[in-house]
């Protein structure tokens, strides 16, 4: 993750003086990656900018418990998914989709998904990254998580091990389930659709 | 695997196809003002720190506290075991 010209050691040992060019330094090589992050888990109404400003602002505050033990980006990935899950909880309400709420193109998304076994043609592509999203709101934090990193970012079971810190074994389960609340979701929408 | 199990798994693939966001730049004056908030936060969550430490203090003073209770409560209200009713029936009296 780190670029070959950043020196992780020298940046964490300027972090540890509260050096403020360190600090500097970390943010702009941390950023892509905390911004993905956010980007993909971010609550509605929450700007990306702020929220990427509180993972950094917790990143740099908690510096001296970094071990060392992981990658600085592992460590890195920990705080800003704990973050987002955080914001992610403090929106209570999670708000219930209807049919009526679709624009144009995404019911048609869904009438083709219906009416055709085929996959959805590449165009369709952002559409139905929006209407999954819009599911998901429906969905409680770790599961909504759970569901844009394997399923929409390609994360691999270990990769999500690695960047929450749960276990394989509660990951497999709560992707289940999650899946499960996921379908129900979908299937009341589509139920709505045919009304 | 049902039909809409299929729907959905057809959604969730072409959703994933969705061309992500460029990773963008660093916006003007952010390093800054993350630097700023860092600086102005001080050093380290020592507060956070010490209100954890004070709350596990807590819970632990409880839970003596109600274990204390709950063996005296058991002591007392206890029927005095046979040992116990002989050795009172054998200490003299003014030595009771």
């Amino acid at each position: 993750m780190d670029e070959p010209g950043f020196d992780i050691e020298a940046c964490l040992e300027g972090l540890r003086r509260r050096d403020e060019r360190a600090a500097s330094d970390f943010v702009r090589e941390h950023y892509p990656l905390v911004l993905k992050i956010v980007r993909s888990h971010l609550p509605r109404r929450t700007a990306e900018e702020d929220l990427c400003q509180v993972v950094f602002i917790k990143i740099l505050s908690n510096i001296g418990q970094y071990s060392g033990k992981v990658p600085i980006a592992h460590w890195v990935s920990r705080i800003a998914i704990n973050t987002c899950l955080n914001a992610l909880k403090a929106e209570s309400i999670r708000p219930e989709i209807r049919w009526s709420d679709l624009s144009e193109d995404q019911a048609a998304v869904l009438n083709n998904l219906a009416s055709s076994p085929a996959a959805l043609s590449p165009d369709s592509a952002a559409t139905s990254r929006d209407i999954v999203e819009t599911l998901l709101a429906g969905l409680k934090p770790r599961d909504r998580l759970l569901v844009t990193m394997l399923h929409l970012e390609g994360y691999s079971m270990d990769d999500v091990k690695q960047a929450t810190g749960w276990n394989i074994a509660t990951i497999k389960v709560r992707a289940f389930r999650a899946r499960q609340k996921l379908k129900q979701i979908f299937q009341e929408l589509n139920n709505e659709g045919k009304l | 695997m049902k039909p809409n199990d299929h729907s959905l798994d057809r959604l969730l693939r072409s959703a994933g196809n969705a061309v992500p966001h460029a990773a963008d730049e660093v916006p003007f004056g952010f390093a800054t003002r993350v630097v700023s908030g860092w600086l102005a936060a001080g050093p380290g969550d020592v507060m956070g720190l010490q209100t954890l430490w004070f709350r596990r203090s807590l819970l632990g003073a409880l839970a003596v506290m109600l274990l204390s209770v709950g063996w005296s409560y058991k002591t007392d209200t206890a029927a005095p075991n046979e040992e116990m009713a002989i050795a009172t029936y054998a200490t003299p009296a003014d030595l009771q």
